[in-house]
């Protein structure tokens, strides 16, 4: 597989008191391939959204490179699309409306824009609904929008910040399984954030376990990256028999937990 | 054995009262209180507390209403202040929306014009009129400033509001899909902002109708405000009453009957209720 992204020695940090500066991330490099499924797990604060956050362009980092698909990312670009936790749907259009939004910058036909929408909307399992207002959905519908309008417009990545963590373990599973499908089907790259490790196990093809900054210049692990986990091909579904892989990514995730509660830091896992 | 009959008495009478029909309906209980006061009002108009010519009774003030829409000009006077009223009512919308934006947009102005809008709005319709007088003459001009001035704040300040309030997340999802510049306003900020815009909305009209009165007291032609100042003069206090009562429900009116229903409708369609 090609490299899809690149990022290289990136840091991001903001000013603290006595003209200091506290390091979200630093010196942080990870590459990923095209068409592969890569989750990253980590206590909380280790900065995974803030990674997401860069990758998407809407912060740029204080040193280090981004780039997508050998383009540089300086802005946010419809090339690399992103699924909320929240949902972040437009209340004010339908259910059709919302998963056109972003093919109006690429198709000047609106019938065609419609048609589009609504195969995609076939996709999620939501055609029935292509009229329907926002506000009637149920939160795995809104998520199955959400998805639909991200990958309408073709991204190189899909960005995925914990898209599934607002919902019940029935819808997640479902919105799991129909993730699966889809991502068969269509071969995105995709860059997940969980905090879930089943989650992690079900989805990925690879596993990243990242911890703070500053836990990681202690010379603990490479970078922040605390493991980096690439799963066998074909690799098992059940849960029961990805039993080594958790282990490895639970004391991954211990270890890193540990590191930043001995920097002062909340880091829940 | 007295007291606890009459307490089960009582407690019976409060459980057989009807929870629902007609005494339950805000309309019906509306109109009762309009009524009550109705007669409160007849009732110390016939005591004599106070002459005549200083509190009519109803009667006299309905006569006066009946005398002002046959005889006199009274729906010219309605016409000429609401002519007013809307004209800049239109403007201090605009103004205030542009302004709204921007302070929203750049937090030095924020820092600066966004923070001297709330000490403006502190400050009574009233307390213009000698500065708009001087810089307008007595004209409709002076008016029309007024009622920008004190109109085009609440907009602005709701704006403000509307477009910070809007969830970082939904700004993020539409710059992913590719809006930004103006089209990142037009297809999404502004939508967003629409709840919020229109509860700003009712709060500027209702003071561009404040300010409305305030400002035609002290300039000549037809209007409320002028009528108003004429019953003073007159030592007409049933014309003063009938002007305090159109104030009355033509704000009943456009609040109730407009304003109300459009934010319950863009409520509902937003999801919000």
């Amino acid at each position: 597989m090609s490299e899809l992204v690149n990022i290289d020695n990136i840091s991001l940090s903001y000013p603290v008191a006595g003209g200091k500066r506290e390091y979200i991330i630093k010196d942080f490099s990870l590459s990923i391939s095209a068409g592969e499924f890569t989750c990253i797990l980590g206590p909380s604060g280790c900065g995974k959204s803030s990674l997401l956050g860069l990758v998407a362009g809407f912060t740029k980092p204080d040193h280090g490179i981004i780039e997508v698909a050998g383009r540089r990312v300086s802005r946010p670009d419809i090339s690399r699309t992103l699924v909320f936790q929240e949902y972040a749907l437009f209340p004010w259009l339908n259910v059709i409306d919302n998963v056109a939004f972003g093919l109006k910058y690429q198709i000047a036909n609106r019938q065609e824009r419609y048609m589009i929408a609504t195969r995609y909307l076939q996709m999620v399992g939501l055609s029935k609904h292509a009229k329907s207002s926002i506000s009637e959905l149920s939160g795995g519908m809104k998520q199955r929008v959400a998805l639909a309008r991200a990958l309408v417009v073709k991204p190189q990545l899909l960005l995925m910040d914990e898209p599934f963590a607002a919902l019940d373990d029935t819808s997640r599973g479902t919105m799991q399984r129909e993730l699966t499908r889809i991502w068969s089907e269509l071969k995105p790259s995709v860059l997940f954030i969980t905090h879930s490790v089943d989650e992690a196990l079900l989805l990925a093809d690879r596993i990243i376990v990242m911890t703070k900054a500053d836990a990681a210049a202690q010379g603990q692990s490479r970078g922040i990256i605390k493991a980096d986990i690439r799963l066998t091909e074909p690799r098992p579904r059940e849960l029961s028999q990805l039993g080594a892989y958790r282990r490895q990514i639970l004391d991954s995730l211990a270890s890193a937990a540990t590191g930043m509660a001995e920097m002062g830091y909340d880091a829940e896992i | 054995m007295l007291r606890e009959l009459t307490n089960r008495i009582t407690a019976a009478k409060v459980a057989d009262l009807p929870r629902g029909g007609l005494a339950s309906s805000p309309l019906v209980q509306r109109l009762v209180f309009l009524f009550v006061l109705l007669v409160i009002w007849q009732l110390i108009a016939n005591a004599k507390l106070y002459p005549s010519y200083l509190l009519p009774g109803p009667e006299e003030v309905l006569k006066t209403f009946v005398w002002g829409f046959s005889e006199a000009d009274f729906l010219m006077v309605i016409f000429e202040s609401l002519r007013r009223v809307i004209v800049g009512y239109i403007a201090a919308v605009i103004i205030g929306t542009l302004a709204g934006l921007a302070v929203a947009r750049y937090s030095w102005l924020d820092n600066t014009i966004g923070a001297s809008l709330t000490a403006l709005q502190a400050i009574p319709s009233v307390a213009w009129v000698p500065l708009a007088l001087l810089w307008f003459g007595i004209s409709e001009a002076a008016v029309l400033f007024i009622v920008i001035l004190e109109a085009f704040i609440p907009a602005a300040l709701g704006v403000r509001s509307g477009v910070m309030n809007i969830p970082r997340e939904i700004i993020r999802a539409a710059q992913c899909l590719g809006a930004k510049y103006l089209d990142l306003y037009v297809r999404v900020i502004f939508p967003a902002i629409i709840p919020q815009l229109v509860s700003s909305l009712r709060l500027s009209w209702a003071f561009a109708w404040r300010a409305l009165i305030a400002g035609e007291l002290f300039v000549s032609g037809l209007g409320i405000g002028q009528q108003l100042e004429l019953g003073r003069s007159l030592a007409d206090m049933s014309q003063v009453i009938a002007m305090i009562l159109i104030v009355a429900v033509l704000g009943y009116i456009s609040d109730n009957l407009f304003f109300r229903s459009l934010e319950s409708y863009v409520r509902r369609s937003w999801g919000m209720q």
